[in-house]
């Protein structure tokens, strides 16, 4: 019966495909674990749009009510506190590997031809990564939150010509309050999830499509050989 | 590809399948307990107690008609103390004895109104109907009459123990 529904489903919408593609897809004989820390980072990603979801659900943006709405759920909502913990921690980890992601694709020079532009929807989702803890940090608007935006902020504002208008922007208006806030909330909570979630489809297709590139250890080694399993 | 088709064992590639399979439903479930505990929370909470309310000086209060008092309670929600809006009707009786209802239909929460003309309570929403003499239902959808409230008096006036109570059922059960 399990395969019947799944035949079903599969003539219907071609998922047996993808999911060949995405968990069946041949790899290179001599991979190890430095290639993981791409996948790790997904799944941290998916933890952290879970978490966040629940959170969002019991917070709320404005200066009179941010830090409350988070003590509340850290202290008065079941497993507020564990949740809170997981989105915290997962936040610092996402950027520990993405960093760890980004040196070991360099190191091994996984971004050479034809995987460059795989290279560059990765250097945009860092950047996005990097956003993404910039505005969280200041959600629980307490004292660390507000300064350390101001000073984040106030770097935004050096840049020549055009500081000023980026740091208005920023901030929605020049001191950072109730409109710097909901804004840096919006930022967080839906441009930044929608744009990371377009880039993680283009960067998993172009994962796909190239498959995982062979080790510079094997890079001498019977070079035909790897290259034929890359290909299949 | 070599295929265990001899039906005895599993081959690696299967083994290994089952490994990370059971390694992620493990690692699912330790992520899914807190973040669906945190989403189901507020149904685990347990009941709210009434509190008491004064509503005024007990000689304000008639036999003959109902009289209608609106109070304010104050409600932990969230991380706000709310101050919320409640009605009340007051029936006095002889021998300083009150009835006080709760002016909640019990069908979905509507006000309900008095009626002069027909001496009954009416909801505004779905034609919910309840007696004078005693709350009960007379016509529409409500499952149970006014939810009566406990009351005391204290140096002359009538002090309520308000209370909200779940709607649309027929026990009546503190919310």
């Amino acid at each position: 019966m399990g395969t019947s529904v799944a035949q079903w489903l599969d003539e219907r919408t071609g998922a047996g495909t993808v999911w060949q593609a995405l968990f069946k897809r041949k790899i290179p004989r001599g991979v190890n674990f430095l290639y993981t820390f791409g996948a790790a980072t997904m799944f941290i990603f998916m933890l952290q749009a879970v978490t966040g979801i629940i959170l969002a659900m019991y917070y709320s943006a404005t200066p009179e009510t941010a830090y409350d709405s988070i003590m509340f759920f850290t202290t008065q909502v079941g497993y507020g506190s564990i949740v809170r913990g997981l989105h915290h921690w997962g936040a610092s980890s996402m950027v520990v590997l993405v960093a760890l992601h980004a040196l070991v694709v360099f190191a091994l020079g996984a971004y050479k031809y034809p995987r460059e532009l795989t290279w560059v929807v990765g250097i945009l989702l860092l950047g996005i990564v990097v956003g993404f803890s910039f505005t969280g940090y200041l959600l629980p608007w307490d004292e660390k939150a507000y300064w350390a935006t101001t000073v984040g902020t106030n770097m935004a504002g050096t840049v020549p010509f055009a500081g000023n208008f980026l740091l208005l922007v920023l901030r929605g208006g020049s001191e950072l309050g109730a409109v710097s806030l909901t804004r840096f909330y919006a930022y967080h909570t839906v441009l930044l999830p929608s744009l990371a979630l377009m880039l993680i489809v283009v960067h998993l297709y172009l994962v796909v499509k190239h498959g995982v590139s062979v080790p510079p250890w094997l890079w001498e080694r019977k070079p035909k050989l790897e290259a034929k399993r890359v290909e299949a | 590809m070599k295929q265990n088709t001899s039906g005895q064992g599993v081959t690696r590639r299967h083994f290994l399948g089952y490994v990370t399979a059971a390694l992620g439903a493990f690692v699912a479930t330790v992520v899914a307990v807190p973040v669906v505990g945190a989403f189901v929370s507020p149904a685990l909470k347990k009941k709210g107690s009434g509190q008491w309310i004064s509503l005024g000086a007990i000689d304000k209060f008639t036999r003959k008609e109902p009289k209608m008092v609106g109070i304010t309670v104050v409600k932990q929600d969230g991380w706000v103390e709310a101050r919320q809006p409640r009605v009340v009707w007051v029936v006095a009786e002889d021998n300083n004895k009150f009835r006080v209802y709760n002016a909640q239909c019990t069908h979905l929460g509507c006000v309900a109104d008095w009626d002069p003309q027909d001496r009954t309570w009416k909801s505004p929403c779905h034609g919910g109907v309840f007696a004078f003499e005693d709350g009960r239902v007379l016509a529409g959808p409500p499952p149970r009459g006014l939810d009566s409230l406990e009351y005391k008096i204290e140096g002359g006036e009538l002090v309520v123990n308000y209370q909200d109570f779940r709607l649309g059922i027929e026990e009546k059960t503190a919310l």
